[in-house]
């Protein structure tokens, strides 16, 4: 027979602040965390803004030995990990350990470290590199790191599927604990983009806004990039509800599909198919969806694709959804732009509210939904989906379900 | 020579093993001070650049102790310096 799944731990580190709380207070507020960018030069740069943790003090919460051995975003990982951890207060025994899958996202792995010791080689004609350089750049090194500080035993690894990445990977964490694989798991995703040679790549696609991120604005000028992490805790609801765990909400269904069509422009068939099949996998109705957590990137192709995508899904239904992109605010955090986005959802049903899109100016007739533009709204939803759909075609589509206790 | 080499051996193992310098002893044996094997090699590389020598891979597993560490060090100065002479 298979489980329910709920959610009973949020761990956030990102633009809006280094925990949940804050995040949450952010999205309430509708406070974009993109501000000039300070972790490299900016002005070797033709974009200017991001949204960079600035909140976060590694110091605060690794020894000098430990951050030795970690990549920034590997760091993203742990420390929402904990977070969430702390917030569930999962079972500690040897048994429900073993029992605990770790699955996590990320798009480009331990950038920082890669950056500083390409740099060394190249530009300051150094012969060697640090010996944790592998290990750090890994992009499984968050699920390692995580399955060994807390000794889950279980399933643990990674997920890469560029913007798609943490959906996918919560995605496979909520099928294991459905299918009774496992009883809880760990699941999210994170990244650390801004070193100088990440974010000239990123500058070599156009897609960067010179100014800020305007979802499903008529004047919208690209994405801005973020950085974090964010992890969620998932239990099999007959484990919560024994010990009496307070719920977030639950994971409903999960859907995937690629557009097989290419590299960069995405496909509104692709992303309509993802979100029937996580429907399905629900056994929702598409009536019964009232929030969509938006890709929402603020680029000129994601934004009209995705309208065609849901106006194919729901029909007049679309009308009726309240569909917001946070990335406005946390900004496109890649490989754990999902997770932040789940993260997003769960507590927007949990608490009451559905967070903005921000900078929203005008609207634009090719993105004729109700977009939430600038300012929260309290709202009763009971089921919402959260949409990641990645370069090369690759999407993910969660769906969730409020908890009525 | 040798004093400045046992100091940043010292220096590099203290590092590693979260201690200060002062309480690492030549005799102590690098699983007691908690520096494993992942540490011992990023000790070496640390060492390999402040004295400018290569310690071949072989040798890494022969480091026990605080003194081994000097004595691989040592032989590898020494090698560099029948190299130049």
């Amino acid at each position: 027979m298979e489980r329910r799944v709920v959610v009973t731990g949020i761990g956030v580190v990102s633009a809006l602040g280094p925990d949940a709380s804050s995040f949450r207070r952010g999205l309430q507020a509708g406070r974009p965390g993109i501000a000039p960018i300070e972790r490299v030069d900016r002005s070797l740069f033709r974009f200017q803004h991001g949204a960079e943790a600035r909140g976060y003090d590694p110091e605060a919460h690794f020894s000098p030995k430990a951050l030795m051995a970690l990549d920034r975003f590997a760091q993203f990982a742990l420390v929402a990990t904990r977070e969430a951890l702390a917030d569930a207060g999962l079972p500690r025994t040897l048994e429900a350990k073993a029992r605990t899958a770790v699955v996590t996202g990320s798009s480009m792995g331990g950038q920082d470290t890669q950056d500083a010791g390409f740099a060394r080689l190249y530009r300051d004609g150094r012969r060697r590199l640090d010996p944790l350089s592998v290990p750090r750049t890994m992009a499984n090194a968050g699920a390692s790191h995580i399955s060994m500080a807390h000794g889950f035993g279980g399933p643990a690894y990674t997920v890469s599927s560029a913007c798609s990445s943490a959906n996918h990977a919560i995605g496979q964490a909520f099928w294991m604990v459905r299918s009774g694989l496992v009883d809880a798991a760990v699941a999210g995703g994170s990244e650390a983009p801004f070193s100088y040679g990440s974010l000239k790549a990123w500058e070599a696609l156009r897609v960067v806004s010179t100014d800020t991120c305007r979802p499903f604005s008529k004047d919208r000028s690209g994405m801005i990039l973020g950085e974090g992490g964010a992890m969620l805790v998932l239990e099999s609801l007959e484990q919560a509800a024994a010990r009496g765990a307070a719920v977030y909400g639950e994971i409903v269904g999960f859907g995937m599909s690629a557009d097989a069509h290419h590299l960069t422009q995405p496909s509104p068939d692709g992303a309509a198919a993802a979100i029937r099949a996580a429907l399905r996998d629900g056994g929702l109705a598409p009536e019964a969806v009232g929030y969509v957590n938006a890709h929402g990137t603020g680029t000129l192709a994601n934004d009209p694709m995705e309208t065609a995508a849901l106006r194919t899904v729901f029909g007049a239904h679309a009308g009726r959804l309240a569909v917001s992109s946070t990335k406005s605010m946390h900004g496109h955090a890649l490989g754990a732009a999902g997770a932040l986005e789940a993260a997003a959802t769960l507590l927007a049903l949990r608490h009451g509210w559905l967070p903005p899109t921000a900078n929203f100016t005008e609207p634009d007739p090719d993105c004729d939904l109700d977009v939430v533009p600038n300012a929260a709204r309290e709202a009763e939803v009971d089921v919402a989906i959260s949409n990641s759909f990645a370069f090369g075609g690759l999407n993910a589509v969660l769906a969730f379900r409020r908890w009525r206790a | 020579m040798e004093e400045r080499l046992v100091e940043a051996v010292k220096r590099e193992v203290a590092k590693y093993a979260e201690v200060t310098p002062d309480e690492v002893q030549l005799d102590d044996l690098f699983e007691t001070l908690g520096v494993d094997s992942l540490d011992a090699v990023g000790l070496v590389a640390d060492l390999e650049e402040e004295f400018e020598v290569t310690v071949p891979d072989d040798a890494l597993t022969s480091i026990y102790t605080v003194g081994d560490a000097v004595a691989v060090l040592r032989q590898a100065l020494d090698g560099a310096e029948d190299d130049q002479g």
